[in-house]
């Protein structure tokens, strides 16, 4: 697996399962007014 | 059942629900094909950017649309930008319907395949052609089974949104999301596969100077995340006033796109490690949706370790986002029928009775279903481009400032720009794209109406929405809020 393989590996899981996780994260931690 | 509407009884039911709508089987049996065929990395690239280019941008139009208005698609464009433009909502619902018809169809086989991987049909070497072929060419069971499909979704519908189609997304997404995630580990562990999960990632760079690699990821974004479809703005019907618009739109977005990597890893690695020559992998990642997913797949199944567990697995998540997606689309007709005034108690079972026997040409007959297909694929890009045209006429800064009042995330100029330029521009390129490549696939018939894929059968088949759109706007009058109406609470009973 070359250098090129492994950035886009990180970066799309990254960008999709790690933004993903946080904004669920957020979503259920956050304490809403309304 | 009482006729109050609810909302969403958290802004995670909600995202859910959006999410169940988004996650369909474009998710699972396209994507990873069009990563084979376009370049693996390659093809991440542009279909990374266009989640932030196209799908997001117009997720949140729906969204703003649909709370402001609190209508469904049929009258919420009159009250939005007036009078001159109701004629967006008709065309936009009868392209809603148009796929709602054989997408149910769909479902069926969903249903089909993974009840027979609960009784353990792929646990022995069987032709996986002749089954397939077997089913769908005898016309009484694919009916039967998309009776099925939309029965439940009916049921689902009837029980409310909170109750019905809220509590059925928080089950059926978290063990979705589990079966993939199980899928996935099963087929990245197979020896062989990380020649395939290579393979996924690696970008093939000759493939970013290709225009149909973009065209192509462009397409998968636009139908697979679901955006300007209506459906967005249907659900947003039933969010708080001060829901934030850009988060829920970007979770929904970010969650559609990690389903359809774990179901790239769970079917690209499994090919490349269970396949028994390169020329077959071709063959698998080149047979369509269908093909994949219902021959090559299910071959490949008998050779796998754990077979049983892996199919039911494969299959139940594939038949979870199917049925999700079907549930919002009963949704979005049956919210269309009660603004006329009809009862929910009434317009859902019409709404299934007509999805019922609108679907039975595509259940019974594959080269209808095809067709079907390919017209309301071009007829979903006509709808998301109007839902920009219809963000631009309200005005794009106006809506910005209105998302960004009660959102965390602020929008920028990038946000206009797309809406006002990039959304309209690459509608264009790309439904020229797929018009032209039609024109190619049928040189001497292009413009005759009754082929499968041709230019012809879309025009006449837009020719019949456009024919139906002003009768439809004769009965405009009696299109008002029924959520309004009937008001909006915390509570349901049922």
């Amino acid at each position: 697996m070359g250098a090129s393989t492994i950035i886009m590996m990180v970066l799309m899981l990254g960008i999709f399962w790690g933004g993903f996780s946080y904004m669920v994260y957020r979503t259920l931690t956050t304490e809403y007014e309304d | 059942m009482n006729n109050n509407q609810v909302i969403w009884s958290s802004r995670i039911g909600f995202i859910l629900a959006a999410m169940g709508m988004a996650v369909g089987t474009g998710n699972i049996w396209r994507f990873p094909r069009m990563v084979a065929e376009h370049g693996g990395g390659s093809f991440l690239i542009g279909w990374a950017i266009f989640l932030f280019l196209w799908s997001l941008p117009l997720i949140m139009v729906e969204i703003y649309i649909g709370r402001k208005t609190r209508m469904g698609t049929m009258g919420s464009f009159r009250d939005f930008i007036g009078e001159k433009f109701a004629w967006i909502g008709p065309v936009v619902t009868l392209v809603l319907i148009g796929i709602t018809f054989y997408y149910s169809v769909v479902v069926g086989w969903t249903f089909k395949y993974f009840i027979a991987a609960l009784t353990g049909t792929f646990t022995k070497k069987i032709d996986s052609t002749k089954l397939w072929e077997n089913f769908v060419s005898n016309p009484a069971e694919p009916i039967l089974y998309h009776l099925l499909a939309v029965g439940l979704c009916g049921v689902i519908v009837y029980m409310g949104i909170t109750k019905g189609i809220e509590r059925t997304s928080k089950v059926f997404l978290p063990l979705l999301f589990l079966l993939l995630i199980f899928t996935a580990i099963r087929s990245v562990t197979l020896p062989g596969a990380m020649d395939g999960l290579a393979f996924m990632f690696t970008p093939q760079w000759e493939y970013l100077g290709k225009a149909s690699t973009w065209l192509q990821a462009l397409s998968q974004s636009a139908w697979s995340v679901g955006a300007g479809w209506g459906l967005y703005a249907t659900y947003a019907i039933y969010t708080k006033k001060r829901d934030d618009i850009a988060q829920n739109s970007l979770t929904a977005g970010l969650g559609n796109n990690s389903v359809e990597l774990l179901a790239g890893l769970t079917i690209i690695p499994a090919i490349f490690a269970l396949a028994p020559s390169q020329e077959y992998i071709t063959q698998a990642t080149s047979s369509g949706n269908t093909g994949l997913t219902f021959i090559y797949m299910v071959e490949l199944l008998s050779v796998m370790p754990q077979t049983y567990i892996f199919s039911i697995a494969f299959f139940g998540a594939l038949a979870f986002a199917a049925f999700t997606s079907l549930i919002a689309m009963v949704e979005l007709i049956t919210r269309n029928l009660s603004d006329y005034g009809i009862k929910r108690n009434i317009a859902i079972p019409v709404t299934v009775a007509l999805i019922f026997v609108g679907g039975i040409p595509s259940a019974a007959n594959m080269a209808v279903f095809n067709n079907q297909d390919w017209v309301w694929g071009i007829g979903i890009l006509l709808s998301c481009f109007l839902y920009a045209f219809a963000a631009i006429k309200y005005g794009v800064e106006k809506m910005r400032d209105g998302i960004n009042e009660v959102s965390f995330i602020k929008l920028n100029n990038w946000w206009v720009y797309s809406i006002k330029f990039f959304i309209p521009a690459l509608f264009i390129v790309m439904t020229s794209w797929w018009l032209y490549q039609a024109v190619t696939w049928y040189p001497d018939s292009w413009w005759l109406p009754f082929e499968e894929f041709n230019v012809g059968t879309v025009v006449l088949q837009f020719a019949i929405v456009a024919l139906l759109t002003p009768l439809l706007l004769r009965l405009k009058n009696r299109l008002r809020s029924s959520v309004k109406e009937e008001g909006l609470n915390e509570k349901e009973d049922v």
